[in-house]
């Protein structure tokens, strides 16, 4: 049911969004205040943080979990709300990683620009997870872009953060020009931007040319977000090139955002559509995700950089979700079971990135290096640190008994629920893929622990706070890997996406339109 | 009599949006690369504002103002993206003395 609230109350429900941006400008103007204090930016940035997601709650509060806010621009429902739970509190994880790795090679005039760009990105990406108009997700796609581009190249003499950055921005801007374009093109043929006002016109009026090919252009802003295939050659230099903890944020907010995006669109079409319907639609967004995940993972066997090995990896691990993701075109209205499944795989992925990532950042910190050769003997050097790597990299590749695998056990299982006949060519994909990866996450374990280091290198000795986050890290993963049941129903219990119902009403509005164009009968 | 309609338009836009294509895919230099992408979102705006004006707007004394709004969107967005670029090109100039984006090929594979 549709809640149409007074202004102030729809205002409240964005109310995380707001203090983010209350943080943005505060931590700006930290430096009148602290000139060359660290933690000042740091400590306001965690504060708003902390802030919004406390006020993630209220944005559903006395309605039934759902309200569509300014005339169905955002719809704040148990998804998006749980996105934004998740990456919120991921961003606070990002921020303590970057305390941790990063920091010190930071200027200290540049931790207020950092931190207010890094607020930035994660509004964008906390109103992707929730727009439900077009308008509002070239908005949202492009507020948690500019960010990015900034942060990709916040190295600023570093020769690899430059031109990543550069690539980054040209690829982003490109992909987002033909989105909008594709977006003007939907207009043109259905003369509405709402997302459930266009999906019901596309089941009724059985989708023209005109709005096929708007929608195939605008899944070019979103499959720029997620990387995938045709669109993904920025995603390795990106990562390579960026600071540690950015490659952190993007791999796992920058993606998980794009896949609810995702989930929203296709979902809205199979709610007008009905069940099966769009059987097409869901068959080529699934054969975008199994390439993806397939390229990622051939061309990751070959990389000799941890970060660009773990970027790819992303790539093929973005290509998974969007396997799963490509049935909710055909899901019956109401099936939250692949909602729950994605949002469970996000949960673990993040725990599994940050934890590979973290240790990465970590010995870059005292090695200088990210090289693959240069793990070797760590095991004997640091034997923690080396553990924990393997820990999360098993984790990525799907070991039972670790969260990666009830990950993809669930999707499997969610995929194969709801359409047999594909989800098994899916599930068959899948397995390959996991497969392959084995070869390419197992080789830092190979350097780690059998090839001995020649010189006799520094041992690497974080301190107890970055032990502590990869302890999280690895207890979250055992957790959600042993007794993954907990976890499962919590996200199968959020993954409910509401879609904006009374298209006829708001019809009624568009439709004498056409009757009225002038120079009509000429 | 000849009277302009949808159609002018629409053309007008494709015409634009194949110039930025093509401006996209020839041009090595970034600036270059990034006068193709606005080309490309003014097309998009000239879709909207048409589509806006002769279709959906609600008629001769329409109400309906979504196209132009998004319009309005599209510059500031536009305008911003620009910006950020603009500062992105200008540090890979310091770094590496040129624009050409043939020269960032320094990551591979």
């Amino acid at each position: 049911m549709t809640v149409e609230l007074p202004q102030w109350d729809q205002v409240q429900r964005v109310m995380p969004e707001i203090w983010l941006v209350i943080a943005m400008c505060a931590v700006l103007l930290v430096p009148f205040v602290r000139r060359r204090s660290v933690l000042a930016p740091v400590v306001v940035t965690m504060v708003g943080l902390v802030l919004a997601l406390v006020y993630v709650p209220m944005g559903s509060f006395g309605t039934g979990g759902t309200v569509h806010v300014f005339s169905g621009m955002l719809t704040i429902d148990p998804f998006s709300n749980f996105f934004k739970v998740l990456l919120l509190a991921f961003t606070l994880f990002v921020v303590a990683q970057w305390l941790m790795t990063s920091q010190r090679e930071m200027a200290v005039y540049d931790v207020p620009d950092f931190m207010c760009l890094l607020l930035g990105a994660t509004v964008g990406m906390a109103l992707m997870a929730s727009a439900s108009n077009l308008l509002m997700i070239f908005i949202a796609i492009e507020a948690a872009s500019m960010p990015s581009f900034a942060l990709a190249g916040f190295r600023k003499h570093h020769r690899r953060s430059t031109e990543g950055a550069l690539k980054y921005v040209l690829f982003g801007a490109a992909s987002s020009a033909v989105s909008v374009y594709g977006m003007s093109l939907i207009y043109g043929a259905v003369g509405s931007l709402d997302l459930s006002q266009i999906a019901y016109q596309a089941s009724v009026g059985g989708g023209t040319p005109l709005l096929a090919v708007g929608m195939l252009a605008m899944f070019a802003g979103i499959a720029f977000k997620l990387s995938a295939v045709p669109l993904h050659f920025w995603c390795p230099d990106v990562f390579e090139g960026a600071p540690i903890e950015i490659t952190t944020f993007l791999s796992v907010a920058s993606k998980g955002a794009a896949v609810c995006l995702l989930l929203r669109i296709l979902y809205a079409f199979a709610f007008f559509g009905g069940e099966g319907h769009y059987i097409g639609l869901a068959t080529a967004v699934a054969i975008l995700g199994g390439v993806t995940a397939t390229w990622g993972n051939l061309v990751a066997l070959h990389q000799g950089n941890i970060k660009r090995l773990l970027a790819y990896s992303s790539i093929a691990h973005a290509g998974y979700m969007i396997m799963a993701a490509s049935l909710t075109a055909v899901v019956a209205v109401g099936d939250s079971r692949l909602g729950g499944a994605i949002l469970f795989y996000l949960v673990v992925y993040m725990f599994m990135n940050l934890g590979a990532f973290t240790v990465a950042g970590l010995v870059a910190r005292q090695t200088g290096s990210e090289d693959l050769r240069d793990y070797s003997g760590l095991m004997g050097r640091s034997p923690a640190l080396a553990v924990l790597l393997t820990l999360f990299l098993l984790s990525l590749f799907g070991m039972p008994g670790l969260g990666g695998f009830m990950a993809k056990i669930f999707l499997g299982m969610a995929m194969f629920s709801v359409a047999k006949d594909v989800a098994f060519v899916l599930i068959i994909v899948l397995f390959i893929n996991t497969v392959i990866s084995l070869y390419y996450y197992m080789r830092p374990v190979y350097y780690m622990a059998f090839v001995k280091d020649d010189e006799n290198r520094m041992v690497i000795t974080p301190q107890a706070a970055g032990f502590m986050l990869l302890l999280i890290c690895a207890l979250a993963l055992v957790w959600t890997g042993l007794l993954p049941t907990q976890a499962a129903d919590l996200t199968e219990d959020y993954a409910t996406i509401i879609v904006r119902e009374a298209p006829g009403s708001a019809l009624s509005l568009v439709e004498p339109a056409v009757a009225a164009v002038p120079g009509n009968g000429h | 009599m000849f009277e302009i309609g949808i159609m002018h338009f629409v053309v007008l836009s494709v015409v634009v949006f194949a110039a930025g294509i093509c401006t996209l895919l020839t041009k090595r230099n970034a600036i270059g690369i990034l006068i193709g992408i606005e080309l490309i979102m003014n097309a998009a705006g000239i879709n909207f504002v048409a589509y806006n004006r002769y279709v959906w707007g609600g008629g001769e004394a329409g109400s309906l103002i979504d196209g132009q709004i998004f319009t309005i969107f599209i510059i500031v967005l536009a305008a911003a993206e620009a910006a950020i670029a603009l500062a992105i090109f200008l540090n890979f100039y310091n770094t590496f003395s040129s624009i050409d984006v043939e020269r960032a090929d320094e990551m591979k594979g």
